[in-house]
């Protein structure tokens, strides 16, 4: 680490899709619009901010949309478009920061930590980035900048339409205090009940709390929600560090005993750990099954067995239906006695693709499944969100389990924290990672 | 147990034994060496004998045997007393309860020792038929293939030297980590067809072996193998082993059988040059990046830490250009144990294995895969 004091900017193109479309159909310009389906089971993707002023928010049903906004154009959108448009975006964010980190199509933290010597001020690296998306691009975009990510997030938030918002240092408590909880990264719907609950309302609130009374009242998750508040984001100590492990696991709404659906959910995991390895273009040669049993053997939301196996293969791989044949095979030699309350695959041991050094005796078989895999990622890619879609669409829901799937890419360094039980990153309905506030990870 | 030794014969005895010692303390028992005095006077003999149950040896020296016995002890502090000891006779005497005495000129030591029936017996086996092989050749050959052994556990079928037999007088062996491979195939005569063909040396005895084979001995150094089991026997001293269980990789289908692209370098200037341009590549994956041009081949390295580096060798080529990755570790590898002067590196296309073989010895090859860069 360098003695610079840490700068993040966040940057966050404004209604991505929908100012694509405005930009390249003259006509739709100063018009409220959708991007979606406009059947009667139609989701707003995206929404212009003409559209906004009605109400109108992506992941909202159109009919809904409609009734809100009774002059909204609806456009069905164009993945392959809006995912070129994406890569020239983050080509010029590159040319800002050697770490960039992408958090989806339309927004990435990039690091500019100990560059204000080459660069300028955070602000006018901030403005120059938002002149050139505007000018190169014709779009509009928003800039946070902070000293740690969550600042970052809230302040480009803050910033929007088109606008950028610095919070220095010593300009954090008094941006972050008057927050609602709900601000805090990883708060849910859930979160933001307990912390009401036990009267927090602000920020603030949190910030000013007593630790013992937090720990008292919320446990380890009160220390870390208030850690955040206060502006102190652990993740930021070693941001942009390569992911060691790879998981996915899922909680079924009933307990599970039939094999079947066990293994199939297993493919699901394994199918979407590998084309998460594929997207980040590492591999990985140790594949992890873990179960949660059914039966509860204490009090509290810990109280139930965990078990892990794992196995380490000859050669790396992203393949999912190699993982997920290793990861049956633990399943079989794993003497289950017990109904499943929760079931994941994850993969450490993680190898950086490039260079890769190629394997002499790899068959020809390995290469013919990787030029497949690829072919099928290029088609998810395409078509957006499949990942999505793809694994909460699996045999799982068939099976008539839980769409919830916990999604974890751990940095911990020691390979070892892969067997823990923290839920890392949750997925909402819509494929935007929410983060669990007690994750040191990015 | 009673016997006088001369200095050097038990020093070069408790020497040969230390690798194999055991030094974890799975079983304490295991860093002893076993003492065993046999027969009487001057044509007796001191056994000297250790294991770590995968390995053993066993060798036999003169010794001047006043009364038969045996015991175990400290391999190590035997060792280590014997060396700072005086060049003179050294005489030692166990007592009934497991002790060991050891006198030369004014010195004496009391050793603590464990009964020699609590030491795990050495795997063995009496072979019905030796091979004897030149030991020098021997000693090159697992030099030239012993590098490229995996070290991985997870696969323990090649953490060995493949040794086979071929056309009935030659010896053949094969090292791979499935990235890179060696073999070297060396004519040792008709006796060769005793040999059982087909076995996995692991990497331990294989360098109990190459140990063995260094010494100043006897020319020559007999090999058997039999079922699980593998012997090497020169002169007084017998090395066992238990052979690796396991099924050596169809290797054959992976050694080029036609290259498209040859050129022809001195061994010790592209060896320099590739440990100079390493300095620079990433310390994971040690890339180097060649590319053979008109004339020349270049080798370059990058590293977003620390910079660039980059060096050309004259070649005689002239062809397509080809940019290929490798592990430079890999290439340093093969050139720093073929003892060549000039080799021969094969190239097809950027995807497919390397080959370095040098020219005045076509018996020993190295296959490397190169780098997707």
């Amino acid at each position: 680490m360098t003695d610079h004091p840490t700068v993040i900017l966040h940057a966050d193109m404004d209604a991505f899709y929908a100012s694509v479309e405005q930009r390249d159909h003259p006509e739709l310009r100063g018009k409220p619009l959708a991007v979606g389906g406009d059947g009667p089971r139609g989701v707003v993707s995206a929404a212009s901010y003409e559209a906004r002023v009605f109400g109108v928010h992506s992941a909202m049903p159109s009919f809904q949309a409609r009734e809100r906004c009774p002059g909204l154009v609806f456009v069905r959108g164009d993945m392959a478009r809006y995912a070129n448009e994406s890569r020239k975006v983050f080509a010029i964010f590159r040319d800002f920061s050697p770490s960039v980190e992408g958090l989806s199509l339309d927004e990435a933290f990039l690091d500019l930590t100990g560059s204000e010597r080459l660069m300028g001020t955070p602000r006018e690296i901030g403005e120059r980035l938002r002149a050139r998306v505007r000018n190169e691009l014709g779009l509009p975009i928003s800039v946070g900048i902070g000293p740690v990510k969550m600042v970052a997030k809230i302040a480009s938030g803050a910033a929007k339409p088109d606008g950028l918002r610095e919070v220095a240092p010593d300009e954090v408590r008094e941006f972050l205090d008057p927050l609602p909880v709900r601000a805090v990264w990883g708060v849910g719907a859930v979160g933001e009940q307990r912390l009401l609950a036990a009267g927090f309302h602000t920020l603030g609130d949190l910030a000013r709390a007593d630790d013992r009374r937090l720990e008292e009242r919320l446990g380890d998750w009160g220390l870390s929600v208030a850690r955040l508040a206060r502006g102190r984001d652990l993740r930021e100590i070693e941001p942009y560090r390569e992911a060691v492990s790879y998981s996915e696991e899922n909680t079924f709404r009933q307990d599970v005993s039939d094999r079947g659906v066990l293994e199939a959910t297993i493919l699901t995991h394994a199918e979407s750990v590998a084309r998460r390895l594929r997207r980040d273009k590492v591999q990985a040669r140790t594949v992890v099954l873990k179960w949660k049993e059914g039966k509860r053997v204490a009090p509290g939301p810990r109280g139930y067995r965990v078990h892990t196996r794992r196995v380490t293969l000859a050669e790396p791989t992203d393949d999912g239906d190699l993982i997920a044949r290793e990861a049956r095979g633990l399943l079989a030699r794993a003497a289950l006695d017990q109904a499943v309350r929760l079931i994941g695959v994850g993969c450490t041991n993680v190898i950086g693709e490039r260079p890769t050094q190629l394997g002499l005796f790899a068959s020809p078989e390995r290469e013919k499944r990787s030029q497949l895999n690829r072919a099928l990622d290029e088609i998810s890619d395409r078509f957006g969100g499949g990942t999505v879609r793809r694994a909460s669409q699996g045999p799982a829901e068939r099976a008539g389990l839980t769409l919830q799937i916990k999604r974890g890419e751990e940095a911990s360094g020691d390979g070892v924290r892969a067997q823990s039980d923290d839920p890392v990153r949750e997925l909402d309905h819509h494929g935007i990672e929410e983060e669990e506030p007690d994750s040191p990870d990015r | 147990m009673k016997l006088s030794i001369t200095k050097a014969e038990l020093t070069r005895g408790l020497a040969r034994i230390q690798a194999i010692v055991e030094k974890r303390n799975s079983m304490p028992i295991l860093a002893n060496v076993l003492l065993e005095a046999k027969g009487s006077g001057e044509e007796g003999t001191l056994e000297l004998a250790a294991t770590d149950l995968e390995v053993g040896i066993r060798g036999l020296h003169p010794a001047d045997v006043s009364e038969e016995g045996a015991l175990t002890i400290s391999a190590k502090k035997l060792f280590e007393i014997t060396r700072e000891l005086p060049d003179e006779t050294i005489h030692l005497e166990s007592t009934p309860n497991a002790y060991l005495t050891i006198r030369c000129a004014r010195a004496e030591f009391t050793l603590a020792g464990t009964a020699a029936e609590e030491y795990p017996t050495l795997p063995t086996f009496t072979p019905e038929k030796v091979v004897p092989v030149q030991a020098a050749m021997l000693g090159q050959m697992i030099e030239r293939t012993m590098y490229a052994a995996s070290v991985d556990e997870t696969r323990y079928n090649l953490n060995g030297v493949y040794l086979e037999v071929l056309d009935g007088n030659k010896l053949r062996m094969v090292a791979t980590d499935g990235h890179r491979l060696a073999c070297v195939d060396r004519t040792i005569g008709d006796d060769a067809k005793a040999l059982a063909s087909g076995v996995i040396i692991p990497r331990k005895g294989l360098a109990e072996l190459k140990r063995l084979v260094d010494e100043d001995d006897a020319d020559e150094i007999e090999l058997a193998f039999e079922g699980n089991n593998g012997l090497a026997r020169r002169g007084n001293v017998t090395l066992v082993m238990r052979l690796i269980e396991g099924e050596f990789p169809n290797y054959n289908q992976v050694i080029p059988s036609s290259l498209e692209r040859q050129i022809v370098l001195a061994a010790d200037p592209l060896l320099h040059a590739l440990r100079r341009v390493s300095l620079l590549a990433s310390e994971r994956s040690r890339a180097v990046t060649l590319e053979l041009g008109d004339g020349k081949l270049v080798i370059s390295s990058s590293n977003p830490d620390l910079g660039d580096a980059r060096e050309e060798l004259d070649i005689d080529y002239a062809g397509e250009t080809l940019q290929i990755g490798f592990n430079s570790k890999y290439l340093m590898d093969a050139l720093g144990v073929s003892g060549a002067k000039e080799v021969r590196f094969g190239l097809q296309d950027d995807l497919s294995p390397a080959q370095l073989v040098p020219t005045d010895d076509d018996d020993t090859l190295a296959v490397v895969m190169p780098m997707r860069i």
